[in-house]
């Protein structure tokens, strides 16, 4: 248009002026550039259509300026010419506007959807990056969402095989009425549902929180459920073993009372005892009897001190003299001492012991060698008197479990529901008369004493192993 | 040879056990007193001298421990034996620094108490004799 008026009038110059965010710019012109950015901005400015050879006409959109046209002739526009130019330049004007807010508005569109993809890319990190297994699925039960953690493993699903089907099409091997229902739960009642689970499927046994956590996107009823799992396997583990080492503590605490105690009533007996045996007249042929049950009473009364004083031993450990001291070696010298005993004979015993393993405990050797008698009593109590007890040694991997040994028996094993027991006192499958159930506590508690730790795992039918972790202990 | 006749207090708040503990020492010849706390244990010990003290650890009012350390510091103290309901080796520890002659855990034999007066007697004669001797030395 601006070539055609330049042509028309004779001008030696037609342009148009845009106003942007950074001034008035040229942003289009046909002829001999001899109209400058300040001359119009200036004219602009105080608002001076005409003068001279320079004819100006402002774009306007309401109270907006745009910009301006200019018109260069030697000879000064006519009042007609000067009409024809403001007309145009009213015409102009809208249709500028226009553009320029259609392309305001693109870049707008183009940077609020970068922005959403990197907010969704962030979001999705975010997810990606918990130590949990989380997805969500809608109302018709099909997967929405998928995280990481739920692409890896050995139950892993691409994310790409999951979005979009049915959870029970995915996690086929749980029975889906039982999954539908804990869904529906949700669905129905808005709350969150959290339970534990165990699971096996890794190969060992690991124990998963799961939350079922309503969503809502429109804030009222709920649209998704989403799930997560958290193996805390670790976590329960230690709360275990914290909750038994606390009961331990507060049974050896209880018994000790009541123990000490008994130890007077004991005492009385045992007196009462012993005078009337010396009331007996040997002479008289009814007392032969009467000074062996005496004897009795004598015998049990000293069998009772002693079970006294070993669960004293087991509630206040005595803190023991440590020195640097071969596992391997103590495991031998409670072979020798048990060499034998007519029932040690009856079993195999297979030892592999690491030749590595040094004075690399600080330990009571005694105390341990206690331990292992009482962990071999038992393995033999477990297999009948026939089968194979192995015992290993081997180095740990950290200072806290610098050997690691295991009696390993093929015994009847330990149900899991009595795993949590055997620690305790008198707790005991055995024979009346043939064990006080306090072996396996005065193993824990020397092992403990020591910062150790005892482990055992356990297949009823099968055997049992039964681990004990020491530390190097302080350096001296 | 005939048995001494030792003097020997009982400090035991088992009444059953420091009755039949009376008669059976009673009945070896010895002259025993019975008493049921640490209280009355030590009042008896500084009224009259005695040759061996059977000092329970744990009594009412004032426990054997602290019997044996007001007595310790006597002119002529009884040799001390501690007994203990509870066989910690701390209590028999602390019993010995504090000058006890042993240390004794329940249930225990008679027999063996008898026994541990009769030698814990021979001690004091021994000390007894010592001091006699130096005392002659040093005149």
């Amino acid at each position: 248009v601006l070539e055609v008026v330049r042509n028309a009038w004779g001008a030696d110059e037609c342009a148009l002026w845009l106003q942007g965010p950074a001034g008035l710019i040229r942003a289009w012109a046909t002829g001999a550039d001899v109209t400058s950015l300040a001359e119009v901005a200036e004219r602009l400015a105080a608002g001076q259509a005409a003068g001279g050879a320079l004819a100006l006409s402002p774009l306007m959109v309401a109270d907006r300026r745009l910009g301006a046209i200019t018109v260069h002739r030697t000879l000064p526009l006519s009042p007609d010419e000067r009409l024809t130019l403001s007309t145009l330049a009213n015409m102009f004007a809208p249709l500028l506007s226009h553009a320029e807010y259609s392309h305001q508005l693109e870049g707008e569109v183009d940077a609020r959807a970068r922005e959403m993809d990197e907010q969704r890319r962030f979001v999705q990190l975010v997810v990606d990056s918990l130590p949990l297994g989380l997805y969500v699925i809608d109302r018709e039960y099909r997967i929405r969402a998928w995280n990481r953690k739920r692409e890896t493993g050995m139950q892993g699903v691409s994310r790409e095989q999951a979005i979009g089907r049915t959870i029970f099409e995915v996690l086929h091997r749980q029975p889906a009425h039982l999954l539908r229902a804990e869904f529906d739960d949700v669905f129905s009642t808005g709350k969150l549902a959290q339970f534990e689970m165990e699971s096996t499927i890794t190969g060992d046994r690991r124990t998963y929180r799961i939350s079922k956590i309503p969503m809502r996107l429109d804030g009222t009823t709920v649209t998704h459920v989403i799930t997560i799992g958290e193996d805390v396997t670790d976590w329960r583990e230690s709360q275990e073993r914290f909750s038994q080492a606390e009961k331990l503590a507060a049974v050896g605490q209880l018994a000790a009372g009541v123990m000490h105690e008994i130890n007077n009533p004991l005492a009385t007996i045992a007196a009462c005892a012993e005078s009337l045996a010396l009331l007996v007249d040997p002479m008289k042929t009814p007392t032969g009897r009467s000074l062996d049950y005496l004897r009795l009473i004598d015998d049990e009364v000293h069998r009772c001190k002693r079970i006294v004083d070993t669960l004293l031993d087991f509630s206040r450990p005595k803190p023991s003299h440590k020195d640097p001291t071969d596992v391997n070696a103590a495991i031998r010298q409670t072979l020798y001492l048990l060499k034998h005993h007519p029932r040690f004979k009856a079993i195999t015993v297979h030892t592999d012991l690491d030749r590595e393993i040094g004075l690399d405990v600080r330990a009571n050797a005694e105390q341990l060698v206690q331990v292992f008698m009482s962990l071999l009593i038992n393995a033999m109590d477990a297999m009948g008197d026939r089968g194979t007890v192995t015992i290993r040694t081997r180095r740990g991997r950290s200072l806290s479990e610098a050997v690691i040994a295991e009696v390993i028996d093929e015994g009847h094993g330990i149900p899991r529901s009595e795993v949590p027991k055997i620690f305790e006192p008198f707790y005991t499958t055995k024979a009346p008369g043939r064990g006080t159930g306090l072996g396996l506590s005065i193993v824990y508690s020397i092992v403990t004493e020591h910062g150790g730790r005892v482990e055992v795992d356990s297949t009823p039918g099968k055997g049992s192993t039964f681990r004990i972790l020491l530390p190097a202990g302080p350096v001296a | 040879m005939t048995s001494p006749r030792i003097k020997v207090l009982i400090a035991e708040d088992e009444a059953n056990l420091a009755q039949i503990l009376e008669q059976f020492l009673a009945s070896r010849g010895h002259s025993v007193t019975a008493t049921n706390d640490g209280r009355s244990a030590l009042a008896a010990l500084r009224a009259e001298a005695f040759d061996v003290a059977l000092l329970d650890i744990v009594m009412p009012e004032m426990d054997g421990l602290e019997v044996l350390r007001n007595v310790r510091a006597d002119p002529s103290p009884p040799e001390v034996i501690i007994i203990t309901g509870n066989g910690t080796i701390e209590t028999a520890i602390s019993a010995i620094r504090l000058g006890a002659y042993d240390y004794l855990s329940k249930p225990y034999r008679m027999a063996e108490i008898d026994v541990l007066v009769r030698r814990a007697w021979e001690k004091k004669q021994l000390t007894k004799e010592n001091a006699l001797l130096n005392e002659r030395l040093a005149r």
